[in-house]
């Protein structure tokens, strides 16, 4: 067991320590020394060492230094680490990506790989992705049962299936973010998420109950090969994707298609790497071939039949069955919104698309309180340019059993306070 | 050549007024070490009163012109005046370097000293000075020079509180100090009590008087004046002590009032004069105060 400092450069404080040694010698050189004819008479005093020191000034030296270190320590934030286990990065990742996840390159990134699945199996060439309807609270409950304290805990999955059915658990492993100094080598094609806390879980389980849900229709993975051989396009990792979207809209709705404009910049935001060419193109307008990677049908129309029968196109349909009120609520404002997009980006976009679609209702409803006023998010073109963006940089660890609180750090505060009340009492003792 | 400065050798002091002269005389009258008057026969007598003549009464001395005129026996008394001489001791001990404000004990005793050795050459009377230390066997001898009073103060000047006090008091100052009618010692106490009071007791039995002036720090009489935790050093064995508090101080006050009290009953017992001084005040002021009136001097 070892203690790790979240804050070392807080050590700096230690530097303090110098006060009360300083305030101390100071104090000792200001004594003043007479001398004597004789030490007989002056009885009542007591011997005196050279460069010896009170024993009663000394405690009070050694406790305020104590005081001062531990205020140090508890600023430093110390974690208790288990120093008998080697760390770890588990990655676990959802059966709908496991067919595309190199589990060697990842291996060699020194991630250990597991399905996010019942079981929680190892991800390798004999792994078999359970492509039943299980919930995710119960696979979660199985990470929380994995002696992980300490390492680092990836989860890589899609928030959208709406597998967080049932109950949610009471987690008690504490997540803490942690910096770190250096940007990762390379980054995964696939969205990684990251638990910080069962409050994002919650917040994920939310968006996917929420009143706007996606479908999706399963592509066969012979189609996908068949794309990407037609294609010739390479999944990379170091390269930056590309999201061209083409926003196909009624004449008549530039409104609404700006609503959208803005809420797939809000997508983009989500995912700062994500380079995002963003054209508007009324519906009188042919889209230019298969030029976007992502078609966003607004009209209260159905698709054309062409768009809808391509063979090598994913669709995600809004289901109005299940979505809910909104709609009920607002009947003129129904929309069916179909989105295409090439197969290589699809994962990305998933995400996107199911983070977005709540953020989306919620500017429409603004819309429709006040049809003048202008949307509420709006970010300025620097702030989603994507060259001007930097990647978020954190990892997590698994940190600690109880709940709340870091318990060393209760034992130092309980240490300060009796330090501190002992340092009074020598003091006005003195 | 650079001169030798002596901060005690106040002016005042050396060159004191011809009132303080006069008023001094009488103090010294009272110390008996002033004009000595004896009854003797001699070429410096001087006639003082007639006495009615009694049997056995030398045959000499009768005034006959006087018994011409009143036909009765008169005795022609007269007093010569002796020169009596005084010795002074001055303890040059280390501890005497002890600073008091303004003054050490070292440099008061010699301004004392000075002063006191000119007070008695002024009346005629012979000042010896002794030195005591083993570190200094320093003495100038009774004699009647034109240069004494100078060397007097020479020796003074040359003398350093250093060492301790003298194992074996110089046989030569016994010598004198059994020839001198009035031995002032001027100390501290603050040696070895039974090797002191050995050596006094070897400056009694002559039946001169002998006086102890013992001079005071004022801290050493009041410790409450100094600042807690003030480190004390011992002059002569260099050891430490550290007055941390009232109750410390309060000790070492009534400490020094039983040693005091005890150095003084002692002394009284044995017919020594026993004069504290404080050199918290000035030498001038104590002198006139010793050598004023009496009720002055036992405010002492």
């Amino acid at each position: 067991m070892v203690i790790q400092l979240l804050q070392p450069m807080m050590l700096w404080g230690l530097l303090g320590l110098l006060a009360p040694i300083a305030i101390h010698l100071l104090h000792k050189r200001s004594s003043r020394v007479l001398m004597v004819g004789s030490l007989k008479t002056f009885s009542g005093g007591s011997p005196v060492q050279a460069r010896s020191i009170k024993p009663n000034e000394l405690w009070l030296l050694l406790l305020r230094c104590l005081l001062l270190s531990i205020l140090v320590l508890l600023l430093c934030q110390p974690a208790i680490l288990h120093e008998d286990r080697v760390q770890k990065a588990y990655l676990f990742i959802a059966p709908e990506l496991a067919a595309q996840t190199n589990t060697d390159s990842l291996r060699a990134l020194g991630y250990e790989p597991h399905l996010l699945q019942p079981g929680l199996p190892v991800l390798d060439e004999n792994a078999l992705p359970d492509s039943s309807s299980f919930g995710y609270w119960e696979v979660f409950r199985e990470i929380e049962k994995l002696e992980n304290t300490g390492d680092t805990v990836w989860l890589q999955f899609y928030p959208w299936l709406n597998r967080f059915t049932g109950d949610r658990p009471a987690l008690t492993k504490i997540y803490k973010p942690l910096p770190v100094p250096a940007a990762p080598a390379e980054r995964q094609l696939a969205q990684l998420l990251q638990i910080n806390d069962t409050q994002l879980l919650a917040s994920y389980w939310q968006e996917a109950e929420g009143i706007w849900r996606l479908q999706h229709e399963e592509v066969a993975l012979a189609d996908s090969l068949k794309i990407r051989e037609a294609f010739g396009r390479r999944v990379s990792l170091q390269q930056p994707d590309t999201l061209n979207v083409i926003l196909q809209h009624p004449a008549g709705d530039i409104r609404e298609a700006g609503l959208w404009q803005i809420a797939l910049q809000m997508i983009d935001s989500m995912q700062p790497a994500l380079a995002l060419q963003l054209n508007m193109v009324p519906e009188t307008q042919q889209p230019a071939g298969d030029s976007a990677d992502v078609w966003v049908w607004l009209s209260k129309e159905e698709p054309p039949a062409a768009f809808m029968k391509a063979s090598t196109a994913r669709r995600f349909v809004l289901s109005e069955e299940e979505g809910i009120g909104w709609f009920s609520e607002h009947p003129k404002e129904q929309h069916l919104i179909r989105v295409r997009k090439s197969l290589l980006e699809e994962q990305n976009n998933r995400v996107q698309l199911a983070r977005f679609v709540p953020e989306l209702a919620e500017a429409l409803v603004q819309a429709g309180s006040s049809r003048l006023a202008p949307p509420q998010v709006l970010l300025a073109e620097e702030q989603w340019l994507p060259a001007l963006w930097q990647p978020v940089q954190e990892y997590y660890l698994a940190a600690a059993e109880e709940q709340e609180g870091d318990p060393l750090e209760n034992y130092l505060w309980i240490a300060l306070i009796l330090v501190f009340i002992f340092e009074r009492w020598l003091s006005l003792r003195k | 050549m650079k001169r030798e400065e002596s901060p005690w050798l106040k002016p005042e002091l050396l060159d004191l007024p011809h009132g303080l002269m006069l008023f001094a005389k009488t103090a010294i009258h009272r110390l008996e070490g002033g004009q000595h008057q004896s009854r003797s026969s001699g070429e410096e007598q001087e006639f003082s009163q007639f006495r009615a003549y009694q049997p056995g009464d030398d045959l000499r001395l009768l005034d006959w012109k006087l018994y011409a005129r009143s036909k009765r026996l008169y005795v022609r008394q007269a007093e010569v005046q002796r020169q009596m001489q005084v010795l002074l001791l001055l303890d040059a001990s280390a501890s005497m370097q002890h600073k008091s404000g303004a003054w050490s004990k070292i440099n008061y005793a010699k301004a004392l000293a000075a002063a006191l050795g000119l007070l008695a050459h002024r009346q005629n009377d012979v000042p010896g000075l002794q030195i005591l230390s083993d570190q200094q066997e320093q003495q100038l001898l009774f004699r009647r020079s034109r240069h004494h009073m100078q060397e007097f103060i020479q020796l003074l000047k040359q003398s350093t509180a250093d060492g301790h006090w003298p194992k074996i008091l110089p046989p030569a100052m016994l010598q004198q100090a059994r020839a001198a009618s009035l031995v002032l010692l001027i100390t501290d106490l603050w040696e070895e009590e039974e090797e002191l009071k050995k050596c006094l007791g070897q400056l009694l039995g002559s039946g001169q008087d002998l006086r102890v002036l013992h001079l005071i720090a004022p801290e050493e009489r009041e410790p409450q004046q100094l600042p807690n935790g003030v480190i004390l050093q011992d002059l002569e064995t260099g050891q430490k002590v550290q007055l941390r508090s009232g109750g410390d101080k309060g000790a070492s006050a009534e400490a020094f009032i039983a040693w005091q009290e005890g150095w003084k009953s002692w002394l009284q017992r044995r017919g020594i004069g026993y004069v504290p001084v404080s050199i918290g005040q000035e030498p001038l002021a104590v002198l006139q105060a010793y050598l004023g009136d009496k009720s002055k001097a036992t405010a002492w």
